[in-house]
Formats: structure tokens, sequence, C-alpha cells
């Protein structure tokens, strides 16, 4: 099983300052008083991408050039890293669009970026914040008159998950995108509710739940299904954080946008 | 008087005044309150499915048209003849119409906007050069407040009558800038840098995608039209921070804006233009002997 030293709890002590590393997100936690402050920084530096340092004591303990903000919260003398999902939907575009021919499916693993909940205190956890492991660019999934803002996400959409190095800041979603309707389909981007994701600890990476989309044809809305059950890629033995919206039906919303399809058979 | 006295009380207990005097009393205590209860219930009612102006509307159309009935009803119970006051008030209603004939067409309009709803509290909108937020929608106008800090009236019968931009109607907004670069530049590297900044600018959205149209030789430069995408609630965010950076980085990459100029030409193109350079003691001499003469 992969090191989960990172998302377990982490005692700190009075004017203590601890340090971790989720990729390329670099986190510095200080206890001072009642308040706890928390600063952080993105490293662009490729060699971080792969980095997962757990909480441990800082070199410095009041580092400087860095901007801090501070919470309250009263004796809080534990720290939890969570790795929980975007606080939007993921718009989806391959780097190349794949084209479906009608009756077939495809299977993507497309490596989600996590945000980092951080949870002060023991028997009463208080969150404190969430911050982004990358900054994520915005898109419109829509029309100009109505939509959803989501994040944007360019991927190489890789069929095997074994292709990738597995990073800690990101974890693996596979989509199956099937397509039900007479015509091929081309895949330009699709749209991911991540919130009614579910994310698990696999032996060499971090997953979520399974989605399905199945594409009916132009004028009709795709169905979407969000896997409540860890996938079956690598052994999971757990959750390490629940959906932000469970999802108690299978939703009718638009998942595909923009994709041209032939005519024919 | 005693015996003036003995008449009024011998006519309230017969049956001449009793009975309507009752019946009026009766109109008016529970007919008030009445009015007022169906008005509310209907208003809470209402709420949840209606904008709060017609909500408002169907209240006071309540109150008012209950009010109105409950007058002539009081009215017919003291023994006055309804058809002559009808009559008084039809003759009365066409002065009273020519001298509001502006009241009545804002109300009408403000039926209209109502129910078209064009705009709803809350909206910048602009109507002419007059630009603000929404404050209220009322029978006879509409109120805004502009950016800074003024209170707007705009009649109803204005903004029927007027074009009225709603800016903030649509969830994302798109963003013109004109740029006008230097006849020298090369037109492909210009749009990279401009395609560049977009992608790097946190507030453009990557859809709709920003997009770079050369649309003009100008008199002085090459013009471009740079467009990008923005939630609404960013717009001014990105405008300021977007200026900046093709500033700097038209800067940084010695692309030149230019200012407007115009060339001259002597009029044969294998001669240039004669110049003399006057010295300043030469300039000073002249202006003696002139001063003397």
């Amino acid at each position: 099983m992969m090191d989960m030293e990172l998302w377990q709890p982490h005692q700190i002590e009075q004017d203590q300052c601890l340090e971790a590393q989720v990729g390329p997100l670099q986190l510095w936690l200080r206890r001072s008083g009642d308040e706890i402050r928390i600063a952080t920084k993105h490293r662009r530096d490729i060699e971080s991408l792969v980095k997962a340092v757990p909480l441990h004591p800082a070199a410095e303990r009041k580092p400087a050039g860095l901007d801090w903000s501070r919470w309250v919260c009263g004796s809080c003398d534990q720290l939890l890293l969570t790795p929980v999902t975007p606080d939007r939907p993921v718009v989806v575009r391959p780097e190349v669009p794949l084209k479906i021919p009608p009756g077939r499916e495809a299977l993507f693993f497309v490596g989600v970026p996590l945000w980092v909940r951080i949870t002060a205190g023991d028997a009463n956890k208080v969150q404190l914040c969430e911050v982004p492991s990358v900054t994520l660019s915005n898109i419109w999934f829509g029309d100009p008159m109505s939509g959803d803002l989501c994040y944007s996400l360019r991927t190489r959409a890789r069929r095997e998950f074994s292709d990738s190095k597995a990073e800690p800041h990101r974890a693996i979603c596979p989509v199956t995108i099937r397509n039900a309707a007479p015509m091929q389909v081309d895949i330009e981007r699709f749209c991911v509710h991540v919130a009614h994701l579910s994310i698990y600890p696999g032996t060499s990476r971090l997953w979520t739940g399974g989605v399905q989309i199945t594409f009916k044809g132009e004028a009709e809305t795709s169905p979407v299904e969000y896997s409540e059950k860890p996938p079956t890629y690598e052994e999971v033995d757990k959750t390490l954080s629940e959906p932000r919206a469970p999802v108690k039906k299978r939703l009718l919303i638009k998942s595909l946008g923009n994709f041209g399809y032939f005519g024919g058979a | 008087m005693q015996g003036m006295l003995a008449i009024i009380w011998s006519d309230v207990f017969t049956k001449n005044l009793l009975g309507p005097a009752i019946r009026i009393a009766a109109l008016i205590l529970i007919g008030f309150p009445l009015i007022l209860t169906v008005a509310a219930f209907v208003g809470r009612s209402t709420r949840k499915k209606l904008t709060p102006q017609a909500n408002m509307l169907i209240r006071k159309g309540i109150v008012y048209f209950g009010s109105i009935l409950i007058f002539l009803a009081v009215l017919h119970q003291s023994g006055y003849k309804l058809t002559a006051l009808l009559g008084a008030a039809g003759i009365a209603g066409i002065a009273i119409g020519f001298a509001s004939q502006t009241s009545v067409s804002n109300i009408i309009s403000g039926l209209f906007l109502i129910s078209e709803k064009p705009f709803t509290v809350g909206d910048i909108i602009q109507v002419g050069s007059t630009k603000g937020t929404i404050l209220s929608i009322d029978l006879l106008s509409v109120k805004l407040r502009t950016f800074d800090n003024h209170m707007i009236r705009l009649p109803n019968e204005m903004l029927i009558k007027s074009e009225v931009r709603n800016i903030t109607r649509f969830p994302i907004r798109r963003l013109d800038i004109k740029i006008g670069v230097a006849y020298k530049e090369n037109v492909g590297n210009v749009r990279q840098v401009l395609l560049d900044i977009a992608d790097k600018n946190t507030f453009c959205l990557d859809e709709p995608e920003p997009a770079v149209r050369f649309v003009n030789f100008g008199d002085s430069a090459l013009e471009f039209l740079f467009a990008v995408w923005c939630v609404r609630e960013d717009y001014i965010k990105l405008q300021t921070k977007l200026m900046q950076e093709i500033k700097e980085r038209f800067d940084t990459e010695g692309i030149e804006i230019p200012f407007p100029h115009r060339t001259l030409y002597a009029g044969s193109v294998t001669e240039p233009f004669p110049i003399h350079i006057v010295e300043a003691q030469d300039k000073q001499a002249p202006e003696r002997e002139s001063s003397k003469a």
C-alpha cells in the first residue's frame, strides 16, 4: 500500500512550525497561542510533482517571506491533512480529441488535481481551510447564456494508468464514455462533477470512484453514473474522504460538450 | 333643541336609519380587515412564485379594488344614487385622464416591464449614458444607484421606449480590447504574445476561447481586436490586470504601440526636405534688428 503518513494526524506543540509537501504544494503550519497560522507556496519544478513529505518540524520556527493566514481555534494540538476533490466540476480536455464509433466505449484514466483540507483538533475537529495543490484555470461549460464555471484540465486522457508516475496531489478517476448513439462521436471535452466522488488510497496512488457517461446523441442529455464503490484497479481498504455532495440517483446533466459527430450507422 | 334630539333619537331607533347604519358599520369594520387579510394571504402564497414587484402589485390591487367596492357599498347603503355618482365620475375621469396621462402611461409601462422581466433588482443596466445598479422596480419608475453613488429615477415610460442594455443578465462577459501595433511588427508574434497573456491570466476563461483578430490596416498602426471572456463578477479585475500585463509584456518583447503620426513627403521620393539649422545667435540678431526698426 502507498505511504499514508502524509494523511495521518500529527501533533503540533505550542510555538512549533510544521512543514509538509504534497506534490507542488508546500505547506507551513505554525501554532501560536490559540491560533493556527498557515502559509502555502506552489513550486514549479518538475521534481516536486512526485514529492510527498508528511508534516514534520520546519527548519525555521518562523519562515520568512511567506503570506500567513490566521485561524483562532482554541487549544488545537493536532493537525490533519486530507485530500479532497476540487470544489467545482472539472472539464477534461484531451490533448488529442478521441473518436468513439457507435456501440463502443472508451475508458480513460484522468489525474484529478486534489485540494488539501486542513483540520485542527482531536475530538472536536475544526476545518480550517482547503488549499488547491495546483492552480487550475477556469473554464465555462455551457453556452454564453447559461452553464457552469468549472476548472480546466488539459490531459493526455491515458488509456492505461500505469503509464504515468504516481503523483501524491492527484487522484486517478476512471471515466468510461459509452457511445449509445447511432453515429460516431468526437470527444473534445467532458465535464466530471468531482464533488460526487470519494477518494481512496490504492497500492501506489490515490483513486476516486468511477464515472460512466453514456452518449445518446446530440439532442439528448447524457446520463452520468458516479460509482459509490472504490475502483478495482488497485487494492483499496478504506476511504480517505467522502464526496462533497453525495449522489442519490443517476444524474441527467450535460457532461459532454461541443462534440462533433458524423452521420451513419 | 330637545325636540330635535327627540326626533333624531326616534329616527335612529326606527327601521329607517338603524338598519343601514348597522350595515355600514359592518361593511367598514369587517370589510377593511377582511381585504387586508386576503391581500396578505395572497401575498404570502405568491411570494415564491412571483417577483417581489408582481407580488406587491397584486397585494395593492386587492386592497385598492376592495376599498373601492366597500366605498360604493357604503354609498349605496347611505341612500346615494350610484348612477349619478358614476356619471360624475365619468366626467371627472376624462379631466383626470388628460391631466395624468403621463402617470398612467408610466403605470402601464411598469406593468409591461414587470411581466416582460428585461431586468431584475440587482442587475446593472445602461440607458443612454446612464449606468447603474437597479435598486427597485416600482409602479411609476425604476430607481438606479450609479457607481459614484447617485440615485437616478427612470420613468417606466422612458424605459419602454428606449434601448436598455442589461450588462449583468448573463453569467459571463467578453472584454474587447483594441490594440494597435507598429507596422514593423510581426503579426504572428503579436497574436501569440496576446494569447499567451490570456492563457496566464487567472481571470480569463479557457473557454470560450480568447480570440485575436487582425481587423484593420490603420492610419498609424496595425489594428487588432483582443477578445477574452470572464465571469461577470471578474470583469473589472480582468480589465485592470490584463491591460497592465499587455503593456508590460509588449515592453519586454519590444513590440511598439505607436502614437498617431503622419509621414510627410516632399513630393519627390529622391530628394529630401531641405532643412536649415538656425543657431541661437543668428536667431537673436534678427530680433534686435527688428526691435530697433
